[in-house]
């Protein structure tokens, strides 16, 4: 058969030619060259001719027809031989290089792929830590935006800490530090529309917050300083909100919604992105009362600045330390133990819980890129201890060391850029995954997840990590490879020789990969142990067949307690008497739903300052909610139906509290005082601990008050039920509704569900650290095996004379045996040291939820000892079963 | 005024002019190649043909269609009076200024 040129190259060459006899001409040029061609070089080499020249000229023409003139060169070219220049030598090495590696397509795709993997990790962590902890507010402002806070450096951080008089102290006093400042006030407004009421998620700000980031409305305008003055209420809304709510209809503005059931008109859409604080859905203007411009008590505002220009976040502090000062002395009663801090807005308004778990996987990913260049590192050694004649053959013809290992790092080059292309949809996918996985109710509160995606800043990272590591992996081999003997390798029959210290080097990095992968597996071990512990540990009370839902009164309507009392109880009366529920309670706030509050307290006897006060955590519970949430009591008795707003004041406490105040858990009848001006509080019960919130440690101080005798304002319904708890949603929102219809009920969902939410980081956290752990401990066992049989290659010959002079199988395996045993001895030792490292690191990035055990280390290094062996021993048996007369033929 | 011939327009002239009647595009190029070494672009050689064309340098008969070329006819390219004419040009023009250079430029 003749050979034909490629159909659609040359469809494509008559294609970019308008001149039907040019077009005829050049198409038959080509074709006589092109049947030359095949009968000097063969057809493959004649087609890939064809194609580079129709190209070429079809280019020209296309570039021709763009620019409206001939390209007609002046000059005849450079002259072809010899080629010189750097990029002329470059590009022949580069062409050198892919010949290489593509004549090597096993190893090649291993090397690609093992490196792919590990940076895909380490670029999807990397896009996650960009997205989330990095940069989660991308806003004109926020570089210059500072939050300032009623609270020292501590590690949780208490932004919402701020008096309003504070505020105005440093509005008017700090005026050289800070350009503007805005105040924001949790709101949380009940919308009424058609069907029952929705809770939003709302803020009452000050104007200023919206110029401090240098955000504009996308729809109408954001707040002005003169909405809070006037009379007509006025709401700006998310971009979300108005998609849910409105169908994006641009006639929204100036219209009137009911929040908290008064009317306030629309003046503006904030754009997709801007949320704050904390997945905001309305922003209403926030407005002082001249009595609360003096309220130096109320902590409860949450304050953002501008630093004003050439003005540092550490000379601001040192301004609001100097204000502080003299506040001291001016309220001595509310200020004794007040303190400021000034930390830069992402930090301040970013998801604090995240940063360490985020630096927890970017640790791991690293350790796995290692564990990465490693095997990429000992593979390379190997295929130049292959190529150990060529390299030599080639330096004999008098390329220079330089040039030897300045070729295989280009080789390695060349696999990188296979690589970190292979890893962006890697990367991708891995994304999406990680937002998949992520609950709804969640994702609405994650700062920054619209930017977790493939950006320019993780693609830099990427290539960036791609040639690091690739330099890292080639470096050892190159080097070694460009100081071999030349003599020596050329000699005839030599073997080809593998070094002593070739073999060590090839030995640490099996050894280093061992280390590496135990550390990565210790850490993924600890943040399971760690997940079970927080999901299925003791946590103090019980979480099944409960269902729970949210009410927040608005102080509009619900100033008075008694309304709050009749409200609870009109709610908790129809609920009790449904059938299917066995107990209904109300408590002030649901262990693991992360809002809790704390109060002074004072056991009687302490003198009542502000200095001597113990910040424990009080709730506010109807008779039966400990029993409902089986909380064991410990002595006394739990709270009764007796003890109402006109008896005499009670409380339960906690056995924490209990033994810190009273070294004892018989406290009945002790008392204490929560507010110096208030009558003491009689202990009537112990109870047992309750975890609040996994994050917390250490036990906390909890106090139980009766509801009667201290109504909340917000509060969680709990119904105890003899069926599935989610059967009874609709029920009691229809309590609710019949008790007021303005009144909505948010976060209907059972006990687990509420404990599941708060630990969803965690259990994120620890799933893919173990999916790290588990593809860098196959990376390392691929990597010893490999390692392993090109060990055994190497020995063929002297396998052979061993079985020839009568070696039995078990010999022979023992023989390679122990290398194997020797390196994986070596690598768990040191992996042991680096897992203990690692264990403490996780110590204090998780808040000590970790705790580094012993046995679950020595577990781990047993596991990967078997499988470490496993991966040797494959090796080491084909190697016994060598017959001798082939071996000793081998060359 | 004669034309004057760039250095490109100027190779591909010669080398017409030397092959005489053979003067096609394949030869045209690979001579160029031979005798200067120089591996000029195949897109470039038909633009430069087609340009010389249009100034009236050349004209080109269309024939020898032959299997080996699928059928499609060669087309052959003959210097024409104002091709010639621009070729002695630049030819005298380099000439006049190289002249008593000799013994300098004629070193290998």
């Amino acid at each position: 058969m003749i050979a034909t040129p490629p159909r659609l190259v040359e469809r494509l060459l008559a294609w970019s030619m308008r001149d039907p006899s040019w077009r005829e001409s050049v198409l038959g040029d080509l074709s006589e060259e092109f049947s030359t061609m095949t009968t000097q070089a063969g057809a493959r080499s004649a087609r890939s001719w064809y194609r580079k020249q129709a190209f070429g000229i079809a280019a020209r023409r296309f570039a021709a027809r763009l620019t409206g003139r001939p390209l007609v060169p002046d000059r005849l070219p450079e002259p072809t031989e010899p080629r010189d220049g750097l990029s002329g030598a470059l590009w022949h090495d580069l062409r050198h290089a892919w010949r290489v590696v593509r004549h090597q397509p096993a190893l090649s795709l291993t090397v690609v792929l093992v490196l792919a993997v590990a940076i895909a990790a380490n670029g999807t962590v990397f896009s996650v830590a960009d997205a989330l902890v990095l940069r989660p507010f991308r806003y004109p402002g926020v570089d210059r935006a500072v939050v300032l806070a009623s609270d020292g450096h501590t590690r949780f951080f208490a932004r919402q800490s701020v008096t309003p008089g504070d505020f105005m102290d440093w509005r008017e006093q700090a005026g050289d530090a800070f350009s503007r400042l805005a105040a924001l006030e949790w709101w949380d407004p009940a919308y009424s529309h058609d069907g029952p009421p929705q809770q939003l998620a709302g803020f009452r700000v000050t104007a200023s917050l919206f110029d401090i980031l240098g955000v504009r409305a996308e729809l109408g305008r954001t707040l002005l300083e003169s909405d809070a003055a006037g009379d007509a209420a006025v709401a700006v809304l998310s971009h979300d909100f108005w998609v849910r709510q409105f169908g994006s209809r641009l006639d929204v503005l100036g219209k009137t919604i009911w929040l908290d059931t008064k009317p306030h008109r629309v003046v503006g859409v904030m754009p997709p992105t801007f949320t704050v604080p904390f997945g905001a859905e309305v922003w209403a203007p926030l407005a002082f009362t001249p009595e609360a411009r003096s309220d130096r008590k109320d902590q409860h505002l949450m304050v953002v600045a501008q630093l004003a220009p050439g003005v540092s976040a550490e000379a601001s502090e040192q301004r609001l330390l100097a204000i502080l000062a003299q506040q001291k002395k001016a309220y001595p009663e509310t200020h004794a133990r007040r303190e400021v801090s000034v930390r830069t807005f992402t930090e301040g308004f970013g998801d604090q819980g995240s940063g360490p778990f985020i630096a927890v996987w970017q640790v791991a990913s690293l350790l796995l890129l290692l564990v990465a260049c490693a095997n990429v590192a000992n593979l390379l050694l190997a295929r130049n201890t292959e190529r150990q004649r060529e390299l030599a053959v080639r330096m004999a013809l008098g390329a220079s060391a330089r040039r030897i290992a300045w070729q295989l790092l280009l080789e390695s080059l060349v696999l990188a850029a296979a690589a970190s292309l292979l890893s962006l949809p890697l990367i991708w996918a891995g994304l999406r995954a990680i937002r998949v996985s992520m609950p709804d109710a969640v994702i609405r509160f994650v700062q920054g997840i619209n930017y977790m995606e493939v950006q320019p800043a993780t693609f830099l990272a990427t290539t960036l990590l791609a040639v690091c590591a690739t330099v890292i992996a080639a470096m050892i081999p190159a080097l070694r490879a460009s100081r071999g003997s030349v003599v020596e390798s050329l000699r005839p029959g030599t073997r080809v020789s593998d070094g002593a210290s070739r073999q060590r080097g090839r030995a640490v990095l099996a050894t280093a990969q061992i280390a590496l992968t135990l550390a990565l597996l210790a850490t993924a071990g600890l943040s399971l142990s760690a997940l079970y512990r927080v999901s299925s540990g003791p946590i103090g009370f019980d979480t099944v067949g409960i269902l729970t839902g949210s009410i927040s009164l608005p102080d509009t309507r619900y100033a008075e307690l008694e309304k709050r009392r009749q409200f609870i109880d009109a709610v908790l009366r129809p609920l009790s008497a449904l059938p299917s529920v066995v107990d209904a309670a109300v408590i002030s706030s649901l262990p693991y739903s992360g809002s809790y509050s704390y109060v002074h307290f004072w056991p009687e006897g302490v003198g009542l300052r502000e200095s001597t006060a113990v910040d424990v955590v009080q709730q506010a519970v109807t008779p039966t909610a400990l029993t409902l949430l089986k909380v064991p009591l410990l002595d006394g008795r739990m709270l009764a139906a007796a003890d109402r707003e006109e008896s005499p004041p009670v409380a339960l406490v906690n056995r924490a509290l209990a033994e810190k105040m009273w070294k004892s858990t018989t406290v009945v009848g002790r008392r204490f005082y929560l507010r110096p001006d208030a009558p003491p509080v009689t202990v009537v019960g112990v109870v047992g601990d309750v975890a609040q919130d996994w994050i917390v440690v250490t036990r906390t101080l909890n106090v139980y008050l009766p509801v009667a005798q201290h109504p909340p304002g917000s509060f969680a319904v709990m119904l105890r039920t003899v069926p599935d708890p989610n059967q009874l949603a609709a029920n009691l929102r229809a309590v609710v509704q019949s008790a007021d219809v303005d009144q909505p009920v948010l976060n209907v969902r059972t006990m687990e569900k509420v404990v599941e939410d708060k630990t969803v980081g965690l259990r994120f956290a620890a799933n893919t650290l173990a999916i790290i752990a588990a593809v860098s401990c196959l990376l390392s066992s691929v990597g010893l095996y490999s390692m392993m049989s090109f060990l055994m290659s190497r020995r063929t010959r002297e396998i052979g004379v061993r079985v020839a002079l009568g070696a039995t199988r078990w010999d022979i395996v023992r023989l390679t045996g122990t290398t194997a045993v020797k390196l994986t001895a070596a690598g768990i030792i040191v992996g042991l040291v680096l897992a203990y490292a690692a264990g403490r690191l996780m110590e204090q990035a998780m808040f000590g939820v970790v705790n580094p055990s012993l046995t679950l280390a020595i577990g781990l290094a047993v596991v990967l000892a078997l499988v470490s062996l496993a991966a040797s021993y494959i090796p080491a048996q084909r190697a016994a079963t060598v017959d001798p007369t082939t071996a000793l033929r081998a060359e | 005024m004669a034309l004057y011939l760039g250095e490109f327009e100027y190779a591909v002239l010669l080398a017409v002019l030397h092959l005489r009647e053979d003067a096609y595009a394949v030869p045209v190029r690979s001579l160029i190649e031979t005798r200067t070494g120089r591996a000029i672009a195949r897109g470039a050689l038909y633009t430069a043909l087609e340009r010389l064309e249009e100034k009236g340098c050349v004209t080109s008969a269309m024939r020898d269609a032959t299997e080996a070329r699928a059928g499609r006819p060669r087309r052959y390219f003959t210097l024409t009076t104002r091709g010639l004419e621009a070729l002695r040009a630049t030819h005298v023009a380099l000439r006049s200024l190289s002249t008593g250079l000799e013994t300098i430029l004629e070193q290998p």
